[in-house]
């Protein structure tokens, strides 16, 4: 199966460009939210020089279980603060992912006209069967964004 | 697609796009190049036929008011309708341009046979509704299907066969003339009728193709239940439009300045072009002269020109935007047109008429697509349909300020000289480029056929 499926997720917010920008590139915030629910992310394990060409690292666990891990290495080949960060990435440890195939991540945050951000996250390619559960996990990912925002679920 | 909705009431959607090669890019804009077909007719064709049916030259503003006054109400509805529309069978969008391809076929095949300026006109205002209803969903079919590393490819076949189907509906009547005699009853030559009937074999087939091959992106059944409850007919498209004029992101305001200057500009090329070439070449502006037909001829030459350069370069811009941004490129083919538009009236020799054009040849495959590699950028993909109908409203509502101002601006200001008015268009353009440089573009989006390189410091 070849992947050719892009995953995009959109969700508005009530916050700034600069607050959710930083909310998602800041190691100490976004290892407070990233993962979907039952996964969480190791916080000694983020590192991210926030400019392009930065590189980026994190790995996310499950819960219940520390012995699974799923990898993220990026490159940043975008950064633009606040408007949009590009990373391309190589993700390991995750059963639907080959990790030798590189995924492009890219997160636009859209000023609307009354004073919302539009986060639109795109990402893929996808393999066919995988991307509806990737899919599904950013908008579990989204939810935790909007309460870490609102002070309800920081970890 | 699915969409779910948050306790603070904010939607989350989601989408799967497959990418698309490049055949299957262009088998589904194919359905563009028949609505620009007859978009060539009507504008190409209409005004001779309303000459044929004895109408008076001052006549022609009004009696092509249609164009703007269509544009302006029927593609924000038709955007907004569709944004709420989904049939298992026919899609979100396709519906709306099977039924206008249909209507520009109807109304393409009975021009011809018209016997007053009244029936002409009533077809004119039919074809012209017809060609909104069919364009407006176009442009957001291709914001749907693509992901936004292929929007640039998508818009700009687009470009391609808006060049290519107005190119085409020149060159039939040109064509057509050589070839064919006679007329009809009313007075309108068979050579007419030929490009009539050939356009609305175009505008069906051309549309057929591109909805039995590209499927749309069906939604879930929770956006389908959002839908169903979100029925509100006529009021709630009208209240839609409305919110996303109020809700419309900031960078897009700026662009309908952009529009303003623009479409001014080619409203005025448009109707002296053809005044410019006869004194400038011909030495007349007098329209009963055989060189006044002459230069008729010889205009329709040049645009068809234009056009040619439209279609042959509308595809190495998709390269240009990819590299350094399509506000750049938009800036690029702008400033082509204004320097080209500024020396065209001073050429007295006809031949090197289409040396300048080229300029503005460029500038309109930018104009037809590059705009909206950004636009899309800046709104929710919900809302694709009714944006897309709102920078229709920027397209013709600044022709709607040219119909009513430019007389005087022309009396008072041009001297009542057709080569100032394609002058004064020129200098337009240019505003329209430095205007452009207001806007801040979304950063460019990579092509994701470009991701090969992989980041080091994986450990599998």
């Amino acid at each position: 199966m070849t992947a050719n499926i892009m995953v995009v997720v959109e969700r508005q917010f009530d916050e700034s460009q600069k607050r959710l920008f930083q909310a998602w590139t800041e190691p100490d915030e976004m290892a407070q939210w990233r993962g979907s629910p039952g996964w969480h992310v190791e916080t000694d394990t983020v590192t991210s020089e926030l400019k392009l060409g930065g590189r980026h690292h994190h790995v996310k666990v499950l819960d219940d279980d520390p012995g699974v891990r799923v990898t993220t290495d990026a490159i940043f080949v975008e950064f633009f603060d606040p408007d949009v960060f590009v990373a391309r990435q190589r993700i390991t440890g995750d059963a639907g992912i080959d990790p030798d195939v590189p995924l492009e991540l890219r997160v636009e945050f859209l000023r609307t006209g009354r004073e919302g951000t539009l986060v639109r996250i795109i990402q893929g390619p996808y393999d066919e069967t995988v991307a509806y559960e990737h899919s599904q996990g950013w908008e579990r990912e989204l939810t935790r964004l909007q309460d870490f925002l609102t002070g309800a679920g920081a970890r | 697609m699915t969409a779910t909705t948050t306790a603070a009431g904010h939607v989350t959607t989601i989408r799967h796009k497959p990418l698309m090669n490049m055949r299957q890019i262009l088998l589904m804009n194919l359905g563009f190049f028949g609505i620009q077909y007859s978009f060539g007719m009507q504008q190409t064709a209409v005004n001779p036929i309303f000459s044929f049916l004895h109408a008076s030259p001052d006549e022609l503003p009004i009696l092509n008011l249609a164009g703007p006054v269509t544009g302006l109400l029927i593609q924000p509805l038709i955007g907004a309708l569709s944004d709420r529309t989904w049939s298992p069978r026919w899609g979100r969008r396709k519906p709306f341009f099977l039924i206008g391809a249909i209507g520009c076929s109807i109304c393409l095949f009975l021009f011809p046979f018209v016997a007053a300026v009244w029936m002409a006109v009533l077809l004119l205002w039919l074809l012209d509704a017809s060609n909104n209803t069919a364009m407006e969903p176009y442009r957001a079919f291709i914001a749907d299907k693509l992901p936004p590393s292929q929007l640039a490819k998508g818009f700009l076949a687009q470009s391609f066969f808006t060049g290519f189907g107005i190119t085409l509906a020149n060159i039939s009547l040109f064509v057509f003339q050589k070839f064919i005699t006679g007329g009809t009853e009313a007075g309108i030559p068979y050579w007419v009728l030929g490009s009539f009937m050939l356009g609305s074999v175009c505008s069906i087939g051309t549309v057929l193709v591109s909805v039995l091959s590209t499927p749309e992106i069906p939604p879930s059944e929770s956006e389908l239940a959002e839908m169903r409850a979100d029925r509100g007919g006529f009021g709630a498209a009208v209240r839609g439009i409305w919110d996303a004029i109020v809700e419309m992101p900031p960078e897009l305001r700026k662009l309908a300045l952009v529009y303003l200057f623009q479409w001014y500009a080619m409203v005025c090329y448009w109707q002296f072009v053809t005044l410019s070439v006869a004194k400038s070449v011909w030495g007349t502006t007098d329209a009963s002269t055989p060189d006044y037909a002459r230069a008729v001829g010889w205009t329709g030459l040049v645009n068809g020109w234009y056009n040619i350069v439209t279609f042959t370069v509308a595809f190495s811009l998709v390269a240009v935007a990819r590299r350094r941004g399509a506000k750049f490129v938009h800036i690029a083919c702008l400033l082509c047109a204004a320097v080209g538009l500024v020396i065209f009236p001073h050429l007295s020799n006809r031949y090197l008429l289409f040396i300048p054009i080229i300029g503005l040849g460029i500038a309109w495959a930018s104009i037809m697509g590059v705009p909206y590699i950004m636009a899309v950028r800046m709104i929710p993909s919900t809302r694709y349909g009714v944006y897309m109908g709102i920078i229709n409203m920027m397209i013709v509502v600044p022709m709607l300020i040219q119909t009513v101002t430019f007389g005087a601006i022309y009396s008072g200001l041009l001297g009542d000289d057709p080569n100032n008015a394609i002058m004064f268009a020129g200098i337009l353009l240019a505003c329209a480029a430095a205007t452009m440089l207001w806007i801040k573009e979304p950063p460019i989006v990579r092509d994701v056929d470009a991701l090969t390189a992989m980041p080091a410091g994986a450990s599998s």
